[in-house]
């Protein structure tokens, strides 16, 4: 595994991302290719780039498509990119976007483009919600507020054809949907026991993150980073997201389920991130080619680092050594059963040779409540440090205030391919309007992945 | 020049059609004798098959005959000459011993067609760029080498006929469906499909069967009791829109009745006499020329440089500022759109969206270029969004103060040498423009509704509007599709200062007793469209009203009052057909009179006037106004008026516009009619000064 990497100079010139909406709600008319779509233009539009300048288009997507090889394709063409422009769909559950991002940084540093539109694209309403009729109907007579319009009227709207598959190829979905809080409900479940974080604290930090979500709603910094939404039939404005609840207590959220044992586990639906239908995409390019075309890019993507690791128990051959050696003081070491988070930020803050507290901005994904204070409880945690990474100190606290102001992905809502994106643009942002110097970005995936990039501020006339 | 080239392929002949210093194939006088000396060779040479005609254009296989050849037939026979050349070549063609393929590829019309339904067996291209038609129709004309013999033998009756009297374009896939064409395949191996096919064919015999039609619609078509039923059900429905001022679709129709009587040789002979005889008539005269005439309206009057535009501002989602954003993506423009919040927006783009659903049920677009069209659509609410535009194309209600209040917000984003357009249908651009910073970057933009159809843009021109601002607005127009007339600033401009006397001598002739239906049809008749009290009742009572109130200042200079009935009946509450209540009424599926509005004219009582007279009067003031229009430099010239009153207000093109009109009857015929008018009726039929100088000149408008 390399340690080291090379300077990048790519920057950041905007991003731009969609309304996040609930499945089956706002975007229940459009798949995947639409939302990409809806991102790219957006970010051309707001960019105004000259199309023609765009030399690759990546994006990230989890949601299998039926009738389309490559969605990226389709969208770039729709959002009125020349036909000369490439484009590729690359896919790694939540981290499909950082993908798409990292690979166009590839692409840039190898010499091959220029100028790259990365972004990622997901509507769960696409895959199995589409396959039967009546999946897709039941959804639809849920409202928006997530209450059911009643079993009665889900009854007496049934009608047997409901049952004949919707694909337009009528093939049955060769993938199941994307990471969905079931089943990554038991993972989040098992961090909460091993850093022990409680049920209420856990709560606190969701209301927390659903407060600065409604906060941040109508702020003029959201609003310009998040471009409204019409398409057919109906043309029906999207201009919000519909995920995050204003009542959010932590009285109501005690009243939640957990999901994975009813009676001891903590994760419930309340604290954990719902799957959402959205898009997000940025744009990048080497420095000289910003120059060139007359941007004033505040931001330049420094340093980024994935680390993998197993997410099952590990399977020891010999169980009554296990049981004698084993010192009941020192937790047994379960690799993978952290964050993907939590090995990354180490790696790449050692790349850079720089501690958490040379960083001014956080944007970190927050899978469930539990995740994201395990990540923390993690990088602070001596034992933890001493155990996975064989460093002799913690790795560093990070301050509330500096993660995640403006809600996370508790309250905004996770489409897993349009998150990445999202953090990135939103730490882009911050960087650039709070006078900071450096941003950091992390998030994993619920198969044992991590990622974190580092993002600069560009000091003018440098 | 040689337009044709010969080559042989082993057993096939391959001819290969290419007009030389032309971007299309048409038919004119040097090809037809070269054909004939061509099939001489072919017929000369020994061990061939087949022969197979092409084209080497990528646009056309014959896109029609040369217009110029038309405007050549000076006197009655001349064109009966040239039918005979042609139909002798397409005699021989279709009798030749050798099967004949044409492999078609682009626009396929007039005698064009008529040459291709003269070969054995056609293969199309599936492009969107391959179509076929009659034009002739719209030329006053009927198809001339023997398409309407042809034609129905080929498709049947029912499929043939509005081929013939619409003149309409059939694409590649609607032509194989009626059994036009007999195969499709892409343009990349039409040449290669069109010489498997020409192997496959059988010798030329008598016995080789046409694949016609179902055997049901065989049955109707073969029957001759339900041809006639066809046949007169066709005259009827011919008749009633036509009204009889138009004769070309009655000789198609008789041309077709003919031939089925007596047989294919004799129904050719009968055609080439009446297409001789339509030739010569002053409709189909005036329509030749206005041909030549409206193309001028393709090419910009202006000498300046027009900005490059690749983005428009449209300010106002309605169905104005939809219809402008339509027809701008069509045609490669991207827009950006704005209303007053989002969802008015997303509304004006739904209707976009909804304008390109036919052309994605005739297979011209797919969903994703509809998609990729509509991605360059950017919905805003704000002004901030329009900065950097090159131009802004303002469609919001008909209101001087709202136009100033826009205007204001507008330039207060738009970089320096932005253009501002305006699209008003009557107040005057200078008025408009005093609210602006820069009133010489202020134009008018005038799109008829609805701008997806309307195939004329005025351009008005204020006071201090710059010559480079007229440059891009006209540059602009012709690009989304418009014939363009660039014309003087006074209330109602040109094409609804036209409509305001029009529509106010129809409502003086009520106001005197005269009966609605009866003015309807009397303009009908005329050639109009549609009369002057449904054209109110369609634009609405309320705009009309509001349109006479700011015209009215031209027509007080020159002591003529504007009838007060239409503002009363919007007083009272009518609206015309938006709802439902006007001058007809349209709370039934029939269109009915709506007796509620005689009371505003002076009692239901009616008395009787003639069609005549109903028709002169109307013509004339509007004829007079034209005039009018040119003497104070409204017009630039004669031509522009007459395209604007074709194009915009519905002046029967067969008449060629108000000018060819008074050319043709003589000025002095006009004049003496307008001065026993204005001895029964007033002022407002006095005649134009400049009229009385041309004739004392005794010169016309056009020269």
């Amino acid at each position: 595994m390399s340690t080291s990497s090379k300077p990048i100079n790519i920057v950041f010139v905007d991003g731009c991302r969609i309304p996040f909406q609930k499945p089956a709600t706002g975007y229940r008319h459009f798949k995947v290719q639409d939302l990409a779509r809806f991102a790219i233009r957006g970010l051309l539009d707001r960019t105004r780039i000259h199309p023609d300048e765009v030399d690759h288009v990546i994006f990230g997507s989890v949601t299998p498509t039926f009738s389309d090889d490559n969605p990226a394709r389709t969208a770039a063409l729709g959002a009125g990119l020349p036909a000369t422009v490439q484009a590729h769909t690359v896919t790694m559950s939540c981290l499909s976007s950082n993908q798409a991002i990292t690979s166009g940084i590839e692409k840039i540093m190898a010499g091959q483009a220029e100028v790259v539109i990365a972004g990622g694209a997901d509507i769960s309403s696409g895959a199995i919600q589409r396959f039967l009729r009546y999946e897709q109907k039941s959804k639809e007579t849920t409202g928006p507020t997530g209450k059911s319009r009643g079993w009665m009227s889900q009854i007496r709207s049934f009608r047997p054809s409901d049952l004949l598959p919707n694909t337009e190829t009528g093939h049955p979905p060769a993938v199941a949907p994307g990471i969905s809080v079931a089943s990554d409900s038991e993972r989040a479940d098992r961090i909460a026991s091993l850093f022990g974080v409680s049920r209420e604290i856990q709560d606190v930090y969701t209301v927390r993150s659903h407060q600065s979500a409604i906060k941040a709603e109508n702020s003029p910094e959201l609003n310009d980073e998040r471009i409204p939404v019409a398409g057919p039939p109906d043309f029906t404005p999207v201009t919000s997201d519909n995920g995050c609840y204003e009542d959010s207590t932590p009285e109501k959220l005690a009243k939640h389920k957990p999901i994975h044992n009813p009676h001891h586990s903590t994760v419930t639906k309340g604290n954990s991130a719902s799957t959402t239908d959205g898009a997000s995409a940025v744009l990048i390019m080497t420095r000289s080619k910003a120059d060139e075309l007359g941007f004033a890019p505040q931001v330049e993507l420094k340093s980024y680092v994935y680390t993998a690791a197993s997410v099952t128990r590990e399977q020891k051959q010999d169980s009554t050594e296990h049981a004698v050696s084993r010192d009941d003081s020192v937790p047994e070491a379960r690799p993978g059963q952290y964050p993907g988070a939590a090995l990354a930020i180490p790696k790449l803050l050692d790349q850079n040779r720089i501690t958490l507290s040379d960083i001014d901005v956080f944007e970190i994904h927050e899978a469930s409540a539990a995740e994201i204070l395990g990540l923390l409880s993690a990088l602070s945690d001596d034992e933890f440090t001493n155990q996975q990474l064989g460093k002799k100190e913690a790795i560093g606290t990070i301050p509330m205030k500096k993660l995640n102001p403006s809600g996370g992905t508790l309250a905004i809502g996770h489409p897993p391919s349009a998150t990445g994106t999202r953090l990135v643009t939103t730490a882009a942002h911050r960087l650039s309007r709070e006078n900071g110097k450096l941003a950091l970005i992390a998030s994993g995936t619920a198969d044992g992945m991590g990622h974190a990039m580092l993002l600069e501020k560009i000091i003018p006339n440098q | 020049m040689k337009t044709l080239t010969l080559h042989y392929d082993q057993d096939l002949a391959m001819v290969t059609i290419d007009l030389q210093s032309s971007r299309r194939n048409v038919i004119n006088r040097s090809l037809i004798p070269e054909f004939e000396s061509l099939l001489d060779r072919i017929e000369q040479h020994d061990g061939l098959s087949a022969v197979i005609i092409r084209s080497g254009k990528n646009n056309s296989f014959i896109a029609g005959t040369d217009l110029n050849l038309f405007s050549d037939f000076k006197k009655q026979g001349d064109a009966l000459a040239f039918c005979g050349e042609i139909n002798h070549l397409l005699n021989r063609l279709s009798t030749l011993s050798l099967p004949v393929i044409a492999a078609i590829h682009g626009h396929t019309s007039g005698g064009g067609l008529a040459l291709a339904l003269a070969c054995d067996y056609r293969i199309a291209t599936s492009h969107t760029a391959t179509r076929f038609g009659f034009p002739e129709v719209t030329l006053g004309l009927c198809p001339g080498g023997g398409g309407t013999q042809r034609l129905p033998e080929i498709v049947g009756l029912t499929n043939a006929l509005p081929l013939l009297l619409t003149g309409k374009n059939m694409l590649a896939q609607e032509a194989l469906a009626i059994g036009l064409v007999d195969e499709l395949i892409h343009e990349f191996g039409l040449v290669d499909a069109a010489k498997t096919a020409a192997r496959k064919l059988p010798r030329k015999s008598s016995t080789r069967s046409r694949k016609l039609f179902s055997r049901t619609s065989r049955f109707f078509e073969t029957n001759p009791v339900s041809r006639r039923v066809v046949l007169s059900q066709a005259a009827k429905a011919v008749q009633s829109q036509t009204r009889g001022s138009y004769p070309a679709p009655h000789v198609i129709l008789s041309c077709v009745r003919y031939g089925m009587q007596h047989g294919m040789e004799k129904g050719i002979a009968f055609e080439a006499q009446m297409f001789d005889q339509l030739a010569m008539t002053d409709e189909s005269r005036q329509l030749i020329s206005t041909c030549f005439t409206r193309k001028s309206a393709r090419k910009n009057p202006s000498k300046a440089r027009p900005a490059d535009v690749r983005r428009i501002g449209v300010l106002g989602a309605g169905l104005m500022g939809s219809g402008i954003t339509s027809i701008s993506i069509r045609n490669g423009f991207e827009v950006t759109l704005k209303d007053q919040d989002f969802p008015s927006a997303a509304l004006g783009k739904q209707k976009v969206w909804k304008d390109l659903e036919p052309d994605i049920t005739r297979g011209i677009l797919t969903e994703q270029e509809r998609e990729r069209m509509l991605s360059g659509v950017r919905l805003t609410d704000n002004y901030h969004d329009l900065r950097h535009l090159p131009l802004i194309i303002e469609a919001v209600f008909e209101d001087l103060p709202t136009k100033h209040a826009v205007l204001k917000e507008a330039e207060s984003v738009m970089p320096e040498d932005a253009v501002y357009a305006t699209n008003t249908s009557a107040i005057p651009i200078a008025d408009i423009a005093k609210a602006a910073k820069h009133p010489e970057r202020v134009i008018g933009m005038h799109y008829f509704s609805p701008a997806q159809k309307m195939p004329l843009l005025e351009i008005i021109k204020g006071e201090k509007t710059d010559e480079s601002a007229v440059a891009t607005a006209c540059d602009v127009g012709i690009r989304q599709g418009k014939y363009v007339i660039v014309v003087g600033d006074a209330p109602g401009f040109y094409v609804t200062r036209m409509l305001v006397p029009m529509i106010n001598e129809a409502m003086l002739l009520i106001e005197e007793g005269a009966d609605i239906r009866i003015i309807d049809t009397a303009i009908m008749n005329f050639g109009f469209p549609v009369g002057p009290v449904t054209l109110v009742d369609e634009a609405g009572i309320d705009v009309v009203s509001h349109v006479n109130e700011m015209v009215q200042p031209v027509f007080s200079k020159r002591g003529i009052r504007i009838s007060q009935a239409i503002h009363r009946l919007q007083e009272a509450g009518f609206a015309g057909k938006k709802n439902r209540r006007g001058f007809y009424d349209y709370r039934n599926r029939k269109k009915m009179l709506n007796e509620e509005v005689y009371p505003y004219f002076g009692g239901t009582g009616r008395k009787d006037f003639s069609l005549d007279d109903i028709t002169e009067r109307i013509t004339l003031v509007m004829l007079n106004e034209a005039v009018y229009c040119l003497q104070e430099g409204i017009l630039r010239d004669p031509k522009d008026g007459d395209i604007g009153a074709v194009m915009g207000m519905g002046f029967p093109a067969f008449l060629g516009g108000p000018f060819r009109f008074i050319d043709t009857h003589g000025l002095k015929t006009i004049w003496d009619r307008l001065s026993y008018r204005q001895s029964l009726h007033g002022g407002r039929f006095k005649p134009a000064q400049l009229l009385a100088d041309r004739m004392k000149q005794q010169k016309t408008f056009h020269q």
